[in-house]
């Protein structure tokens, strides 16, 4: 009876406290081919426009966070990111400055990446995600893939970068050529799921959707 | 006892003299043997009721008087015939390598831009200080803040918040402080903008139009040390000769500059009045005495000092150079026993030589003039600093010495 309940114990610890442990069960290292493949296909990606939903899972909030936007990336430097529903509110990045804004404030507000470290360390995620940059995910997270078809790729962040991150669960489209979701899981059991829908891949951008916060 | 002494020596001065020599070379190595303390802080008064010494301490720990600023800038800019590109960047690494070379033990640390990669939480600080910031205006902020309407209002634009991708690192910070009071202690902090024209582009302290460079140094030797602030000084110069190329002017900063020239200025006065004033007190002996004795009238009192200071210094580890100082002052004051001694019993031909031996060596305390000091240093020694109380120290072990000995050289 002891056996058991200490079998129960070490079940709960794993499962509750140590959810890394699970994904790195189920990982296995990413494969040669497989990195050639998602390399092979982001060097083709010169833009990227894409509608995203967002889902929320927070232990302080009971029902979960429904939220829309939409997203543009333009090689190699351009990028942007706003939320339209619930709350409109986003950001445009153009090499090292930006310019960030919110339904509540009238206009939009600059700021430079070296002077903002949270603004930075997003940058970082999500022109990695955009640009599918295994050198720079290598450096940062230990990279293995959970399913090959669609690729999806589990980053589990080295100790020095850890933080709030557990881990993330980065899914490929078909042909790998860009991200089709991404579930950010947190230290605390919380989670947030991006999916990407309506994707257009090497689309014409016009260059102000990277300048600013359009007039409604 | 002295009456026996004075017979032996009067009849073996060889042995004399080179006792003599032997106490004025222990007399000098113990002197320099003594460890000086040259701190303002000896002369602070410490007894009950008084708070200056306290005082003194806290304000030596404020940050700033603990600061060295070197301002990096050229020295004519005209005659510079680079682009101000290349100034500045010779400006900048002129004070990369500066701070480079400031290390430990002397200096704490050395910047040349604002700490800002450092992880500070200063909303986390504020947060935990604010009972002791909070004053009657933000606490009627902090009651507007606690209605229905203003508690929804918020909890919104924090759901907003953390929909956003900044709202993955601030959700750990909204769940301590939902109501964001930290705010209302950086409020406080509005005001203290000690770096308002640093150039922000750069991140650097660099001035408005470019042509300045900061470098900050942090170090724990206090503003009142004097030694350690000519070592720390002396230190930063070293620094800035072997980093710093010689068409840029360093100009440093500090209030251990302030210090040294007060001390050096000080010292230089002292030397100055006390080499005129022994000079001019040992031509007065020779010219009244007239006879090369007055030579040792004068030197061996004087010679005392130094096993003085060791007397002084088994009590108090560390003696202040000003203890030594008014020591010396009044040590000069026994000088006229020597004096008494040497007249009474001048010309070894004189009859009755050896019964004023006896007499001087057998009387009565209250007949010694130098015993009247020992009354005066009874006010001394009640005095309420400790500087005063190492002189009577100081004064006793050398008076002790000085008023005995006289006796042992006289021939």
């Amino acid at each position: 009876m002891a056996a058991i309940k200490i079998l129960l114990s070490v079940v709960f610890f794993a499962v509750l406290v140590c959810p890394q442990l699970l994904v790195a069960a189920e990982t296995v290292p990413l494969p040669a081919a497989i990195e050639q493949q998602i390399t092979a296909a982001a060097h083709d990606v010169k833009t990227l426009h894409s509608e995203f939903a967002q889902e929320k899972y927070l232990s302080i909030f009971e029902e979960k966070l429904l939220s829309s936007g939409q997203f543009y990336y333009q090689r190699p430097d351009k990028l942007r990111w706003e939320l339209l529903e619930p709350v409109v509110s986003g950001f445009v990045l153009n090499g090292d400055s930006g310019k960030r804004w919110h339904q509540s404030i009238a206009g939009s507000e600059p700021f430079k990446l070296k002077q903002d470290r949270a603004m930075s360390l997003i940058a970082e995620q999500l022109f990695a995600w955009a640009k599918a940059d295994l050198d720079w995910l290598h450096k940062h997270y230990e990279i293995g893939v959970t399913q090959q078809q669609p690729i999806q790729l589990c980053l589990l962040p080295l100790a020095e970068n850890n933080g709030f991150l557990d881990h993330l669960l980065i899914t490929f489209s078909p042909d790998a050529s860009y991200v089709a979701s991404v579930e950010i899981h947190e230290s605390d059991g919380d989670y947030t799921r991006i999916n990407f829908k309506k994707t257009v891949v090497n689309g014409c951008i016009d260059s102000d959707i990277f300048a600013d916060r359009l007039s409604d | 006892m002295i009456g026996k002494l004075y017979t032996f020596f009067a009849h073996h001065t060889r042995l004399l003299l080179l006792g003599y020599l032997c106490f004025v070379v222990v007399s000098i190595i113990c002197f320099s043997r003594v460890q000086r303390q040259e701190n303002i802080e000896a002369l602070l008064p410490d007894t009950d009721g008084t708070t200056v010494r306290r005082d003194f301490n806290l304000l030596q720990q404020a940050p700033f008087a603990r600061k060295i600023l070197i301002d990096l800038h050229y020295a004519d800019t005209e005659d510079i015939q680079s682009t101000a590109i290349d100034n500045d960047n010779k400006l900048k690494q002129a004070a990369v390598e500066l701070c480079k070379a400031l290390q430990k033990p002397l200096f704490n640390s050395a910047i040349y831009a604002p700490p800002l990669s450092k992880k500070h939480r200063l909303d986390k600080l504020l947060l935990q200080v604010l009972p002791n910031l909070v004053t009657e205006d933000d606490l009627n902020k902090i009651e507007q803040r606690l209605t229905d309407k203003s508690i929804t209002g918020q909890l919104h634009k924090l759901r907003d918040q953390l929909l956003t991708p900044q709202g993955w690192w601030s959700k750990r910070n909204i769940r301590q402080d939902p109501l964001q009071l930290w705010q209302i202690g950086a409020g406080h902090l509005r005001q203290l903008n000690p770096m308002s024209k640093a150039d922000r582009e750069q991140l650097d302290f660099v001035s408005a139009d470019g042509t300045h460079r900061l470098v900050v140094v942090d170090t724990s030797v206090t503003i009142s040390d004097v030694v350690g602030s000519r070592q720390l000084i002396a230190g930063v110069h070293r620094a800035i000769n072997s980093c710093v190329p010689e068409d840029i002017v360093a100009t440093i900063v500090s209030g251990h500059m302030y210090t040294l020239a007060n001390a050096d200025t000080i010292q230089h006065d002292l030397k100055v009045v006390l080499g005129t004033a022994s000079a001019a007190i040992l031509l007065i002996f020779l010219f009244l005495l007239r006879s090369w004795r007055a030579l040792f009238v004068f030197l061996l009192p004087a010679s005392v000092l130094g096993i003085a200071a060791v007397a002084v210094a088994t009590l108090f580890p560390v003696v202040s150079g000003i203890t030594i100082g008014f020591g010396a002052v009044l040590l000069g004051i026994t000088v006229d026993f020597t004096l008494h001694v040497y007249f009474s019993l001048r010309g070894s031909d004189k009859p009755g030589q050896q019964q004023q031996l006896r007499c001087l060596s057998s009387q009565r305390s209250d007949q010694l003039p130098g015993l009247q000091y020992y009354v005066e240093l009874s006010i001394a020694w009640s005095a309420p600093t400790g500087g005063i109380l190492n002189d009577g120290n100081c004064f006793i072990f050398s008076s002790g010495f000085g008023g005995d000995a006289p006796s042992l050289w006289h021939g």
